[in-house]
């Protein structure tokens, strides 16, 4: 039985399809990573998961239950966290802590979280920085002990030494056997961390792979300026593709392996060169149109 | 529940205590102000005869002053006090559910082992905690103050007024936390609750200016909220209760099965 199962989930809000058909199972003990970009339906898809909003059609099912009808009782199993910061203004990270914990239990870990974390609870949320405001969704998400954590976005606005050691929490929960549902539109961060992903776009899933299989699209633009005079076609190669060219260089996007395309530069005198990982929306236009 | 209504109260205690406070300032001034008033209560009434007795009964005054709770009940309980009262009735219904939508801190209520239900009545408790809070200091407070300035009073006579207030804000705090349960956006839920007492109080006015508009009285809240019978006669007639009572618990039904019934993330 999958941890979590989806079955031809629809959101309309009006005439706007949010979530548009999209079935997928998590299994018991996986790290499942939901990508897409922004607008996809991916937060949509998880506040119905959450039954923070009711589905036009379709089911889910967590545990077993019924996220709807067994609502109440799923949460206490479920750790959520918000893709945007939700908190009281006016209480601490303290008052916050206590009043979920008074409802949804102690927590075994919070202790250690807290100090893991560097979080200081007795500061009001209003004087937090954004960074802080995330850390105190974390603790939250993962008070009460919970065997599923459905968590959108969780290294938003975290400085990339805080979100190794959210990565760090996350995978010691999936040694515990726990399951994680985590949405991201960063390609890098599910690689990382992720067995399985579920791409969605335009309210559709455009795939569900293995994350060696994702990882196999991998896709980089850049742009080259050379010194003097270049061949461009000492360049062409599978994948490597010229988007625009000027006097000096061109701009171009290589997919799969950048190392035939680094040997070939190495032969030039390059004046400016610059590459990066393409975007989500440029990988999705390139391998899930 | 109650984590949840004791929280909601915790975190507008000081809006609460500043309501009261408010209401007790201005129960005192009319309190303090109400013996040389008395000493000029012959020549104020003779004033008062000469108004058309209707238009004094649009304006709270059903008569001359016969003694403090008629003048309460008309400089007091008249107006200003129930505009106290639906601020902070309205206010606390917004804070309910709608801001919590709003700001998005809903979602944190939502995330927790708590049925929607209990979410809802949790606040619900809350609001009716601050109307009881407010009614009673704000009311009974005028007991002590009548002692202080040596005033002659009948003490059962503010119980009925309590009593009275109370009805008026829980049929209020009905019709606003219905709109909150349906409104994403608190200041919907203000405008509301604003625009119907306004209409409602206006529709009160015509009523009693006009004989052909008389029967329209009976859909205004300010028609069954009768201060000077409640003051003066220490009597509340049995359809404010019929009327008030029925508002309150249809309105709050609806607010329960809308909001568990909405999509409660935005």
């Amino acid at each position: 039985m999958p941890a979590i199962e989806i079955k031809n989930l629809k959101k309309y809000f009006r005439k706007v399809k949010a979530v548009d058909g999209i079935s997928l199972a998590v299994e018991k003990g996986e790290i499942f990573g939901f990508l897409g970009p922004n607008g996809a339906g991916k937060t949509t898809t998880i506040r119905c998961m959450m039954d923070f909003i009711r589905p036009t059609e379709g089911k889910i099912n967590i545990l077993g239950f019924d996220a709807r009808k067994n609502s109440v009782e799923l949460k206490k199993n479920i750790g959520y966290l918000s893709s945007d910061i939700y908190l009281y203004d006016e209480w601490t990270g303290r008052e916050h802590i206590d009043f979920a914990a008074s409802i949804k239990g102690p927590s075994p870990r919070l202790v250690s979280l807290i100090k893991r974390l560097d979080f200081n609870p007795k500061a009001k949320v209003k004087t937090l920085s954004t960074g802080n405001k995330q850390k105190l969704n974390i603790i939250l998400a993962l008070l009460g002990n919970p065997d599923i954590l459905i968590l959108d976005e969780p290294t938003r606005g975290l400085d990339p030494l805080l979100q190794n050691e959210i990565y760090a929490i996350l995978q010691e929960f999936q040694k515990e056997g726990k399951t994680i549902f985590l949405s991201s539109h960063n390609l890098p961060e599910v690689e990382r961390i992720c067995g399985r992903v579920g791409i969605i776009r335009q309210g559709k899933i455009a795939a569900v792979e293995r994350i060696g299989d994702v990882k196999s699209k991998s896709m980089h633009t850049g742009h080259i300026s050379f010194e003097g005079a270049f061949n461009k076609n000492d360049f062409l190669a599978e994948g490597f593709a010229i988007t625009s060219e000027n006097a000096n260089g061109f701009f171009f996007t290589i997919r799969g392996e950048i190392n035939p395309f680094l040997n070939t530069l190495a032969k030039y005198r390059v004046k400016d060169f610059e590459i990066a990982h393409a975007n989500l929306e440029d990988i999705f236009l390139t391998f899930y149109k | 529940m109650l984590i949840i209504a004791l929280r909601a109260l915790k975190d507008k205690k000081i809006f609460l205590l500043s309501f009261v406070l408010g209401g007790i300032g201005m129960a005192w001034m009319y309190a303090a102000l109400f013996p040389t008033i008395a000493k000029l209560s012959e020549p104020y009434n003779k004033i008062l005869e000469t108004f058309p007795k209707s238009l004094l009964q649009a304006f709270g005054f059903e008569g001359a002053f016969t003694g403090f709770e008629s003048y309460m009940s008309a400089e007091h309980f008249g107006f200003v006090w129930p505009i106290m009262l639906i601020f902070l009735i309205a206010s606390f219904a917004g804070a309910s559910i709608s801001r919590e939508i709003e700001k998005g801190t809903m979602e944190i209520l939502l995330s927790l082992p708590v049925s929607r239900v209990k979410i809802f009545f949790g606040k619900y408790l809350s609001g009716i905690a601050a109307l009881c809070v407010f009614v009673t200091f704000s009311v009974l407070a005028i007991i002590p103050l009548a002692e202080a300035y040596n005033i002659n009073y009948v003490v059962s006579h503010f119980f009925t007024m309590s009593l009275l207030g109370f009805l008026f804000g829980w049929a209020i705090f009905g019709l606003s936390v219905l709109f909150s349960a349906i409104f994403s956006d608190k200041s919907k839920v203000y405008m509301a609750t604003g625009g119907i007492m306004i209409g409602m109080y206006v529709i009160r006015i015509v009523s009693i200016l006009s004989d052909k508009l008389d029967k329209l009285k009976y859909f205004s809240f300010f028609h069954y909220y009768n201060a000077p019978d409640a003051l003066s006669k220490n009597s509340i007639a049995p359809e404010t209760f019929i009327v008030f009572i029925s508002v309150a618990v249809i309105t709050t039904i609806l607010a329960a099965v809308w909001f568990s019934k909405r999509d409660a993330a935005v």
